[in-house]
């Protein structure tokens, strides 16, 4: 019971927009496609919906190929970015559109309308039309609709970023509420990470037509396997290193990783959350995890400082340092040096 | 808590036309009368004029223009029509240019006053023209003047005033378009006024400048109404076609001119579709409207030049109107309604003709303007350029041209449509398909407004094409619609040109009493029957407008 993406590609001219992407998403569950704009995650979507044809590849739902399948017999819900609600309808009877599109008996229709108008709270805005409500109340309007039909998958593309900060936190809470209460699985389109990491069961990495890393919101903050999945969620600080015979190297320092180190020599990359270091006073050169460096700036942010600081061996680098709470605060031209646990450093490719 | 689950059966016809089948329909019903109206009787003159007495051949052409009378018709045509530009162009340029740059006093008033020549038969300038200037004129007969208004000059005039609201709407849309940002940054550089205008605006508005020009050009090239009635002894190509034809039944050369008259008029609208295409992203997400200051006398030159404009456009109608209500203009100017009596031919016949006409054709163009273009713009597929390009080929087609096509095409015995000839369903036919490119344009620019989100909603929900359609797109549009059914029967109960050939005596219409009349020296009653044509089309509009605010779609452009 799942809906399987099998080797999807699609090219735009010359562009290629989904480079042979695989996926299952699990029923139930709620996925998000995360990536900056243009990654392709806007298509995959609108291939799942049937309104973009893939160049190759297929895709399944619930073991049943849905390549000959139109996009308005899918039974797929859809909210778009841009509300869509239709101008000329009520809150009502734009609900109740797809039922009628499914001939349902009137009755029906307006009992199921009303119900689906109070499960987004708006039972009180039934007759206003699009125009005579605000954004997170249209979006709202949209998700009803969209789920009226009781689909068997429901769409969200990037529904929230219309909307201004206040409003899309509440409708976060809200939408993730309403998928847990109604089951249906879910796949959202949003280029947000913090959107994704408080919302999504699984999310799906993708950059430049390619999925980067699929994973839980805290396997992919935790244990980024791509330098650009590690930048993109939540940012972190990336430090070239040297890896001979095993050991790794960042300048003279030695690094110790509690991850297994790779066997082959060359360059690497290790990444390490601003939050995992720690400024203390300079040692020797050469003990491990403590990277001679200097104060470049600092920024105070009310629960947080940020440091900035250039390690002695790469003074091109800029490596943020978050410190909370009572911490002591360096000042700007000192010489520090940047530590930090095993367990907080990852080896990226 | 309400119950989630949920229950009803999709209760959708298992068996459904597909999308494409629908498309292949529609294309279809688009298509056909395209052809059958349009193309083929735009081949029945090709025909015509390269059929001599020893088969097809380009004789009827060598001979045409082996004779002295054809160069001098050219060259008279494209005299006139040249001198017509030279004064509608700089004219509606600084018409529009006063009523978007300046402080001027009733825009609105004077926006709409200008307007009005739309509201008759062409004619009806040349007619106004001959009341104000002619011999018997209120200039020569009661100020002495000795003008001489028929010919080369009283074409002009004629041609001028009525293309001076086309070039006024093309204009001031080009005007309107301005970039505040661009005028500041020239007035900080230190330009002065002038320097600005001719750095800044000239060139904003240049490509508006040169459509303009190809479309007053067009016109006066085919236009038949004017020169039929003050032309006198000057002859052009278009009233040469009607001689030719209607008079000694030379139908070989009628078709000749015909094809002469095409070139023109098709190679106007392709530049003019050249410039267009590079018009856009002038204006970007940026750009700030340009504010109107006061300029004391900016404004005063404005407004004086504005009303003397207005003034000399609404002398033709009022002058009109006023030889409609006396005895005989202008030798008893005592005002009496006997005019209005239409006694004289068949009566008010005519009159009722062409309502009935023009109802039938606007609501017959709005449906077949608005398939054709919801076929090519909500069905996007490989035949879509070609839909589109027959949708938008009578533009290029000068109504004289098409009449005659009319005339050969379906006066043929031989044509299965032979039976439509002479019938008030031709003539309906060829009113809907002579206007077809504007009422194409007109929904087709509101269907892209739209955008294909309401699309996808709506197919996503289960929706159908058709379905689509009729829930979202026909409900979202239709004052559109109305605006281009208002078109359709303002152009319709003005046309002259494009039906002259094809009416019978059972099927007369007010244009074309308006000419006999005329032609009959029976002026007053001639200038009766142009103000109940002008007095029917004001009232449609003024109907239109008020259904329109009672809805609350106050922002349809109706006059076109």
């Amino acid at each position: 019971m799942s809906l399987v993406i099998n080797s999807l590609s699609k090219h735009f001219g010359e562009v290629t927009a989904l480079n042979n992407i695989s996926l299952e998403v699990p029923q139930g569950c709620f996925v998000c496609f995360l990536g900056p704009s243009g990654c392709g995650k806007t298509t995959l979507l609108r291939i799942i919906a049937g309104l973009e044809q893939p160049d190759n590849g297929e895709i399944t739902l619930n073991n049943k190929n849905l390549s000959q399948t139109h996009a308005s017999n899918r039974n797929f819900g859809v909210v778009f970015q841009s509300y869509s609600l239709f101008p000329n309808m009520t809150a009502l009877t734009n609900v109740g559109y797809g039922l009628r599109c499914r001939r349902l008996p009137k009755p029906d229709i307006i009992t199921r309308s009303k119900e689906m108008l109070a499960l987004v709270q708006l039972q009180d805005q039934a007759d206003k039309l699009p125009e005579q409500m605000s954004g997170g109340q249209q979006q709202r309007v949209a998700l009803a609709r969209a789920l009226a039909p009781d689909p068997s998958l429901l769409l969200l593309d990037e529904p929230l970023s219309a909307l201004d900060a206040k409003v899309r936190e509440e409708l976060r809470h809200e939408i993730r509420a309403i998928q847990q209460r109604l089951g249906v699985t879910t796949i959202m389109v949003t280029h947000d990470q913090e959107e994704s990491l408080v919302m999504a069961d699984l999310i799906v990495v993708m950059n430049e037509g390619k999925i980067e890393q699929t994973g839980t919101p805290k396997s992919l903050y935790e244990h980024p396997e791509t330098t650009f999945v590690a930048d993109f969620i939540g940012g972190m600080n990336l430090l070239p290193v040297r890896i001979e015979n095993g050991a790794a190297y960042f300048g003279d320092t030695p690094v110790t990783l509690a991850e297994k180190t790779a066997t082959q020599n060359g360059e690497g990359k290790i990444g390490v959350r601003p939050e995992a270091l720690t400024l203390s006073a300079p040692t020797n050169d050469t003990a491990a995890n403590h990277i001679p460096c200097e104060v470049k700036s600092i920024t105070y942010l009310g629960n947080l400082t940020r440091v900035f600081v250039s390690p002695a061996a790469h003074p091109e680098l800029k490596v943020t340092v978050e410190l909370h709470g009572q911490s002591p605060v360096p000042s700007p031209g000192e010489h520090l040096a940047l530590s930090f646990a095993p367990e907080a450093l990852r080896l990226l490719t | 808590m309400t119950t989630l689950t949920f229950n009803g059966t999709d209760r959708r016809k298992t068996f459904r036309l597909g999308d494409t089948g629908i498309f292949l329909a529609l294309t279809t019903i688009v298509c056909i009368p395209i052809f059958l109206f349009l193309v083929f009787p735009l081949f029945g003159i090709l025909v015509r004029s390269l059929s001599t007495d020893d088969g097809y051949g380009v004789g009827n052409f060598t001979s045409t223009m082996s004779t002295l009378r054809f160069w001098l018709l050219v060259r008279n045509s494209l005299g006139v029509s040249f001198t017509t530009m030279l004064i509608t162009v700089p004219l509606a340029y600084a018409f529009a240019y006063a009523l978007q740059r300046a402080r001027i006093p009733f825009k609105p008033f004077l926006r709409l006053a200008v307007l009005t020549p739309l509201f008759a038969p062409s004619l009806v300038q040349a007619q106004g023209l001959i009341l104000l200037l002619g011999r018997n004129g209120a200039l020569n007969r009661f100020l002495g003047f000795e003008l001489e208004i028929y010919g080369f000059y009283g074409i002009a005039i004629a041609n001028a005033l009525y293309n001076f609201p086309y070039a006024f709407l093309i204009l001031s849309a080009a005007l309107a378009i301005a970039d505040a940002r661009t005028y500041e940054s020239a007035e900080v550089l230190g330009a002065r006024p002038w320097r600005i205008f001719r750095t800044v605006t000239i060139p904003a508005t240049r490509y508006g400048l040169v459509v303009t020009c190809f479309i007053v050009f067009t016109l006066s090239m085919t236009d038949f109404g004017n020169p039929i009635v003050i032309g006198g002894n000057f002859s052009v190509l278009a009233t040469e076609i009607y001689n030719q034809v209607i008079g000694q039944a030379q139908f070989a050369l009628g078709a000749v001119i015909g094809i002469v008259l095409l070139i023109p008029a098709v190679l106007g609208k392709s530049l003019e579709r050249m410039v267009s295409k590079r018009q856009h992203a002038l204006v970007t997400a940026q750009s700030r409207n340009l504010q109107i200051r006061p300029a004391l006398g900016r404004d005063i030159a404005a407004s004086v030049f504005a009303y003397a404009m207005v003034l000399t456009v609404l002398s033709i109608p009022l002058i009109v109107l006023l030889a409609s209500f006396v005895r005989l203009w202008p030798y008893n100017m005592t005002l009496t309604l006997r005019h209005y009596q239409f006694d004289v031919q068949n009566g008010t016949a005519p009159l009722w003709n062409s309502v009935y006409i023009s109802l039938a054709t606007a609501t017959l163009g709005v449906l077949v303007s608005t398939l054709a273009a919801i076929v090519v713009h909500k069905f996007r597929n490989s035949l879509t350029g070609f839909v589109s390009f027959l949708a938008i080929l009578p533009a290029a087609v000068p109504g004289m041209v098409l009449g005659l096509g009319y005339v050969f095409f379906f006066n043929n015995p031989d044509n299965p449509l032979n039976f439509l000839y002479g019938s008030f369903a031709l003539l309906v036919i060829l009113s809907v398909y002579y206007n077809h490119s504007q009422a194409f344009l007109i929904t087709s620019t509101s269907l892209k407004q739209i955008g294909a989100t309401f699309d996808e909603a709506s197919t996503m929900l289960g929706g159908s094409a058709l379905t689509t359609l009729r829930r979202v797109t026909i409900p979202l549009i239709w004052p559109t619609l109305l605006g281009v059914w208002v078109f359709y029967f303002m152009r319709t109960m003005v046309s002259l040109s494009a039906i002259i050939f094809l009416i019978t005596p059972a099927t007369q219409v007010a244009s074309v009493s308006v000419l006999q009349l005329s032609d009959r020296g029976a002026i007053n009653q001639a200038a009766a029957f142009s103000v109940c044509i002008m007095g029917i089309v004001i009232g449609c509009l003024l109907l239109v407008r008020g259904v329109l605010w009672l809805f609350g779609a106050k922002s349809v452009a109706l006059i076109r």
